[in-house]
């Protein structure tokens, strides 16, 4: 998600939500939204109105709506799709009036005060969230995002197709795999990657760190058969059997082809382990539907729709979701384990001028010839 | 006196629309190009032609723009290539079926673009219909995608969506020739081949030249396809470069200037083109 560069012009043509959103892997079966907001608190107050979201496709979809307006038939969720962080901010740098925004990136906002500080009395689901995760919303002392979903990032393979299985972040370089290995299309996971198989902290590089990484990234040219943007045209390439090792892939593209009965694996990197990103939501300074914009927050992180965003193999803020997702798949990702926070290598907020390195270097390496 | 004052109160509309929607864009961009930071930097108050810089002192840079001209240039002649004969055959030969053939041509190009790149994807994956068609007759042992994601699949791609786009400047400049000087050539004795070569191809030259810059100048600010169809090199032509500035990146100013860069090559490609094969003379007659 947080890295996801989907083309503009597809964004615009495809159906808003995803396959997924549609379609979630089989063993688990959706909850009943009454059942379980016959366990909710007290009825919710009486709220009309519009709530504007900026969010990424598949978060508009009806597994996440159709409960909410059941709750709140009386506001009416106006969605605008984004496809990358830096398109996001883009948008809100510029003055677009939205109540809630889902990203992965915080630094920069903050930087530049864009947004109001969240007054978490107000969320009656927020005790349910670890502070773990809360903790990485606070900036100078206040809560300013609320954790909504998590995912790894990793090497997914398609184990049918290669000889001897990658085990590391260096072996997307492996020649074995000439011609069948993509990564994500985007500079900060390409620039991460890239540092980790060199054993090189992507955070705190020198110039000749930054040149070596640019190198590395140009000698994996040979290897690669596309960079991949959209995770659903990657899930195809590797569905036909073009594509047998995916750099940077999330936890739910694996999730949907194992469902399909692909074989694929999503492997632990020896050189570090997985990566790992936050998404959270936050309320803009230009906020003008507030209280909608809470209990549509409030509504997110609640077991409901924290349950459809499990069954897509991503993880959950709100661990109280976890009972009610198939106990396979919360084993398979690990959903109910904190301590995954430690084992990942957290996929790091950046700032402007480290942002600035890597897409140059990004122009540079896809340029090349 | 009179009808001047008509001429301008005509034209000022026209002249607006042109102002508002192309020339201030423009010039906005050609601003940006020379700015130091995109928008909340306070380097983007300060005047630089650094981008510029970056842009000379890369020869990936200028490599990858002639390696889009290339790719262009092949996609143009060989969409006029293959709309030739069939904007000939509407012209010449459709004879009462000729509006139904120009629909069945025109009506395919109504689907969207994004559409028909995924259809030509099911065609040329190795899953796809021509792998399928190879080994179920036995020719391969096992899929190849010997298409997709290269240069070729992006090429093909982009030839056979300009086709009834290419076509149309052919066919109209083909219906207009005179049949007359057709029986003149074929009566002073010039076999068919040879009334082709002397007479039709040579006056159906500006509809040619203008297909192949109709075609030749969309295709080198293309991105979609490339991003699509392409592979590692192939997914990043030109176009892509500056969709990244403004997009991923968040480099207005360098994606300007490489927009600039690429709008006044295009008109200077076109001055040396024009020159080369005298176009006025075409258009005159």
């Amino acid at each position: 998600m947080a890295l996801a560069l989907l083309l503009p012009a597809c964004a615009s043509a495809t159906p808003t939500s995803p396959p997924e959103a549609t379609n979630p892997p089989e063993p688990t079966s959706p909850p009943q939204p009454t059942e379980v907001l016959a366990t909710e608190p007290p009825p919710p107050p009486k709220l009309e109105g519009d709530v504007n979201v900026v969010t990424w496709a598949g978060y508009d979809g009806a597994g996440f709506t159709d409960p909410f307006y059941a709750q709140y038939p009386d506001v009416t969720l106006n969605f605008s799709l984004i496809t990358s962080d830096n398109e996001l901010f883009t948008k809100i740098q510029s003055g677009y009036q939205a109540d809630a925004i889902c990203s992965v990136w915080e630094k920069l906002y903050i930087e530049n005060d864009l947004l109001q500080p969240i007054d978490t009395s107000r969320l009656t689901n927020w005790d349910s969230i670890p502070e773990a995760l809360s903790k990485n919303g606070v900036f100078l002392g206040q809560q300013y995002f609320v954790p909504f979903d998590w995912s790894y990032v990793s090497i997914l393979v398609r184990t049918d197709k290669v000889t001897t299985m990658p085990t590391k972040w260096a072996d997307l370089w492996n020649p074995e795999y000439k011609g069948h290995v993509a990564i994500i299309d985007s500079s900060q996971g390409a620039a991460v990657y890239t540092a980790w198989a060199l054993g090189i902290d992507p955070y705190n590089t020198t110039t000749e760190q930054d040149a070596q990484i640019e190198q590395k990234l140009l000698e994996l040219k040979p290897n690669l058969l596309t960079y991949w943007a959209d995770p659903y045209a990657m899930m195809q390439m590797v569905t036909d059997g073009d594509l047998w090792v995916v750099g940077g892939a999330w936890a739910s593209s694996f999730t949907r082809l194992k469902n399909e009965g692909i074989p694929v694996e999503y492997i632990v990197p020896e050189d570090g382990g997985r990566g790992m990103w936050i998404g959270y939501f936050s309320i803009p300074k230009t906020a003008e539907n507030l209280d909608n914009a809470y209990a549509y927050i409030d509504y997110m992180i609640s077991p409901v729709a924290q349950a459809v965003v499990g069954g897509w193999g991503l993880g959950m803020s709100n661990f109280d979701a976890v009972s009610l997702l198939d106990p396979a798949l919360v084993k398979l990702m690990g959903m109910d384990d904190l301590s995954i926070l430690e084992r990942t290598r957290f996929l790091e907020d950046v700032n402007m001028s480290q942002l600035k390195i890597w897409n140059a270097m990004w122009s540079r390496v896809k340029a090349a010839p | 006196m009179e009808n001047k004052r008509r001429v301008a109160v005509l034209a000022t509309p026209l002249a607006l629309l042109l102002l508002l929607l192309f020339l201030i864009p423009l010039s906005t961009m050609a601003i940006y190009s020379i700015r130091g930071g995109t928008f909340f930097e306070e380097e983007r108050f300060i005047l630089t032609v650094n981008n510029y810089k970056v842009l000379f002192s890369n020869p990936s840079f200028l490599n990858l723009f002639w390696r889009t001209v290339l790719m262009a240039l092949s996609v143009g002649l060989l969409a006029v290539l293959f709309s030739y004969p069939i904007a000939y055959f509407l012209a010449f030969r459709s004879g009462s079926n000729r509006v139904t053939l120009l629909t069945m041509m025109i009506v395919p190009a109504w689907t969207s673009y994004l559409l028909r790149i995924v259809a030509i994807k099911f065609l040329l994956g190795s899953n796809g219909l021509i792998n399928s068609l190879l080994l179920s007759a036995g020719l391969i042992e096992e899929g190849l995608p010997i298409f997709l994601y290269s240069s070729k699949a992006v090429v093909i791609t982009l030839v056979y969506v300009w086709i009834p786009f290419a076509s149309l400047p052919i066919f109209l400049v083909l219906d207009r020739i005179d049949r007359g000087l057709l029986e003149a050539s074929a009566d002073l004795g010039c076999p068919p081949w040879q009334t082709f070569l002397r007479v039709t191809l040579p006056l159906s030259i500006p509809g040619v030249i203008a297909s192949l810059l109709y075609v030749f100048i969309p295709t080198l600010g293309d991105y979609v396809t490339p991003m699509l169809m392409g592979g590692v090199q192939s997914s990043t032509y030109f176009g892509n470069l500056i969709q990244m500035q403004f997009g991923a990146a968040m480099d207005w100013p360098m994606g300007s200037t490489f927009s600039v860069f690429l709008v006044i090559t295009i008109l200077l490609l076109l001055l040396i083109f024009s020159r080369l094969i005298n176009i006025q003379n075409y258009f005159k007659t």
